[in-house]
Formats: structure tokens, C-alpha cells, sequence
């Protein structure tokens, strides 16, 4: 209580101290006494004791302010006059001003390893949006070298065979799609999967995707509405899709 | 190795860690002295030398309350201003001529400055919405700092900016208009 007290007696005085020495009032820290100042106090002779500092520090920075007017004065400039300049000044102007006095603070930035990873694992984890969120468009040129040469008889005799030689593997039991296809090698395999989304369309077998394995079986047709499934081979014929 | 090479070496070495900067440019004195040594103080005049030959000076910027050289932060920096062209890498036009504006404006007013006074002179010559997005980068750069509503100039503009000349510039380039 004692110090507080007298530290804001001491910054009471201050003004009239700078001005009976004509010392330098830029030596008087305002930020450390507004600081000093700043701890909260109930004491009503400690409040008092503030309100009276604080008038105090707000003279000494009139103080600094005249200090600054007197110093430009000297050096024959006029605040007003140089706000007067500026507003007439382009920005160019004023930035051309600012290049022929600036030493910027030079140095190469860098990225540590460790902030290098943080990035990967935050584009990793983050999901995509907006637009990016539907799937790459699928690079077709690549799905086969050759094109499949194909016309509606036969398909429809290359069908045929096909739908036999399911029938009797089918008498075992389902059969696995992509093993089925994997089997094939890769212009045939395509041309083996078209056949099957043939069959599949007209009714003649019945292809069923696990929900939980993701597994998808070729079987008998069975009963039941049926509708049109998407599948990806892209496991069967290296990342591509039919 | 000789003890004169040897306080070549670190000189070197101090003068590449002043080069590759982190999140803040230059280095604190303990941190020169944790990787560099006891003489670490030392290695830096070497470092003075050497960075004097590629056109560069290291700076010390003293820290506000503790002016001991281990809390100081030490920066390089050109020996001569930049010229326009390259003025633009470091900042935008709008933006260095604010930056010149607030330091003129500081120094008019003895280092403080309510914001919504350097927010009213800058909005004369852009509009609102940038100037309060170059005010944040520049305090982000630690070119002002702000307490409050008051506005008080960084510690890179009193380390990059020559005051007194930058004055003059203005007020000479004025009278030319």
C-alpha cells in the first residue's frame, strides 16, 4: 500500500519535474507507468492517488507531442506541412520515398522436415470439396489397347457360349466376379466383362454386390426387382474401370 | 584446427544461420550462443566481415526491457537501400507507401497513434477494407504493434527504415510536385 502510494506521488511530480530540468520527456517510459498504473485497486485514497497519475501521464505525453513539434521545428519542418505533402502525394510517390531509405532484413525462408510432414498429413486427412469431391474423370484411352471388335451377332453368339459355360461352373455354387474375370487376360477380360453386363441386362444370369465384402457374384437369376449396378475392376485390370 | 580458424569457422556458420531465417527473421543472441558457443559474440564480428564483403551488415535490435546481448535479436541486412523494383518483392506499392505514412505519422505524433486516425489518413487514398487488411499485415510483420486502439511502431521499422531520411524524401519529393 505504502509503495503504490508512493509510486503514484512519484509519477504526480514527474511533469513538473521534466519541466523545471528541461530534460528530454522521451525518457519518461508512459507505457511502464500506464502499466504500473494498470492493477486494480478498492482503496478509495489509491483511487484518488490514480485519477491524479493519470492526469499526469497524459501531460507528459503532451509533453513528448511539443517535444516532437519543437524538434521538426528545428529541423524546419512543420507537421502540418509534411501531412499537407503526403496528401498530395501519389502512392507511388510516397512508396518510391519509402525504397530509397529502407534496409530490409534479409534471409532465405525455409520449411523443417517436421512442418513438412504436418502438411502432408493435413492434405492426407483432409477431405475433398465442392467440385473435387466428384471422383477423376476416368482416363478411357487407357481402359485397352486395342478396341473391342464386337457386332450384335457376335455378341449375341459370344453370349451364348458364355452362358453356358456359367451354367455348368454355376452348378457348384456363385461365382466370384473378379476372380472369374482375373482368369482372362486383359483385352479379353474386357471384352468377357461386357458379355457379362450382357446377360446381367437381359436376365439371363444375376450379378449380387456383398454390401459388407464388397464382394460381387455372378448367380442364377433369381426373383426380386432388378435394377443396374456401377462395377469397378479396377483390382482385376490394373487401376481401370469398366 | 587453429583457434583463429576455428572463430573463422563459426563466423561462417553464424553468418548462414543469420541467412536461413525460421517463422521470425534473424536470430537471439542465446540462440547464436546455444549453437555457436561462449564466443559467440566473437564469431559475430568475424560474421561482420565476412557479411561486409557480399554488400550486407548484421544489425543488433536490443530488446525493450533486457539490453543484454543475449536477448538482443541480431539481423542481416543490405548496406545500401533497395532500389523500386525490388522494393515491390518485399511489398506491394499500397503497401509500402502505408507503411511509410504510419512511420511519418508516429513520428509526428512521438510513437503513438490511434488506429482510427492512421485508418482515417490512409482511407484519402484507399479504400477501407484494404487499408485495414494492410494494417494487420503490417503488424503481422512486426512492422507496428497495437495495444489497445494505439498503434506503436515494431521493431523492423525502427531496424529497416531510416527515419530522418525517409522525411526528407517526402518532403523533397513534394516540392517537386
Amino acid at each position: 500500500m505504502r509503495q503504490d502510494k508512493l509510486i503514484r506521488e512519484r509519477i504526480i511530480d514527474l511533469p513538473r519535474e521534466l519541466e523545471r530540468s528541461g530534460a528530454d520527456p522521451f525518457l519518461v517510459d508512459v507505457r511502464d507507468l500506464l502499466e504500473k498504473l494498470k492493477r486494480k485497486r478498492r482503496n478509495v485514497e489509491l483511487l484518488k492517488l490514480d485519477s491524479k497519475a493519470l492526469n499526469s501521464v497524459s501531460k507528459i505525453v503532451e509533453m513528448q507531442e511539443k517535444w516532437v513539434v519543437d524538434a521538426l521545428r528545428g529541423l524546419r519542418v512543420d507537421p502540418d506541412l509534411v501531412r499537407e505533402k503526403i496528401e498530395k502525394l501519389s502512392l507511388k510517390e510516397i512508396s518510391s520515398a519509402l525504397s530509397k531509405n529502407f534496409y530490409p532484413i534479409i534471409g532465405l525462408k525455409r520449411i523443417s522436415i517436421e512442418r513438412l510432414r504436418d502438411g502432408l498429413t493435413y492434405w492426407e486427412a483432409v477431405r475433398p470439396w465442392g467440385s473435387y469431391e466428384e471422383p477423376a474423370p476416368i482416363a478411357y484411352k487407357d481402359l485397352t489397347t486395342e478396341p473391342l471388335s464386337l457386332t450384335p451377332e457376335s455378341v449375341k453368339e459370344k453370349a451364348n457360349k458364355l452362358y453356358e459355360e456359367l451354367m455348368s461352373l454355376l452348378e457348384r455354387g456363385p461365382i466370384d466376379y473378379r476372380s472369374y474375370l482375373s482368369r482372362f487376360p486383359e483385352k479379353e477380360r474386357l471384352e468377357k466383362a461386357f458379355l457379362l453386363g450382357y446377360l446381367a441386362t437381359i436376365g439371363k444370369i444375376a450379378l449380387k454386390k456383398e454390401p459388407l465384402t464388397k464382394t460381387i457374384l455372378i448367380l442364377k437369376p433369381g426373383k426380386g426387382e432388378p435394377f443396374s449396378i456401377a462395377i469397378e475392376v479396377s483390382e482385376i485390370g490394373r487401376g481401370r474401370r469398366a | 584446427m587453429g583457434e583463429e580458424e576455428e572463430l573463422r569457422e563459426k563466423g561462417i556458420k553464424a553468418l548462414k544461420m543469420l541467412l536461413f531465417e525460421g517463422s521470425t527473421p534473424g536470430l537471439k543472441g542465446w540462440e547464436l550462443k546455444r549453437r555457436l558457443g561462449k564466443d559467440y559474440l566473437a564469431a559475430l564480428e568475424v560474421a561482420k566481415v565476412e557479411a561486409d564483403k557480399l554488400g550486407l551488415r548484421i544489425v543488433k535490435v536490443e530488446d525493450e526491457e533486457d539490453k543484454s546481448p543475449e536477448k538482443a535479436r541480431y539481423v542481416l541486412q543490405p548496406k545500401e537501400p533497395l532500389r523500386e523494383a525490388e522494393l515491390s518483392k518485399w511489398l506491394r506499392i499500397e503497401e509500402a507507401a502505408a507503411l511509410a505514412i504510419i512511420d511519418v505519422e508516429l513520428n509526428l505524433r512521438g510513437g503513438m497513434v490511434q488506429r482510427k486516425t492512421v485508418e482515417r489518413i490512409l482511407t484519402q487514398k484507399l479504400p477501407s477494407w484494404r487499408v485495414k487488411q494492410i494494417i494487420d499485415k503490417l503488424k503481422r510483420l512486426n512492422y507496428i504493434e497495437e495495444d489497445g486502439d494505439i498503434l506503436r511502431k515494431g521493431w523492423r521499422m525502427i531496424v529497416e527504415i531510416d527515419e530522418p531520411g525517409l522525411l526528407k524524401d517526402i518532403i523533397s519529393k513534394a516540392k517537386e510536385t
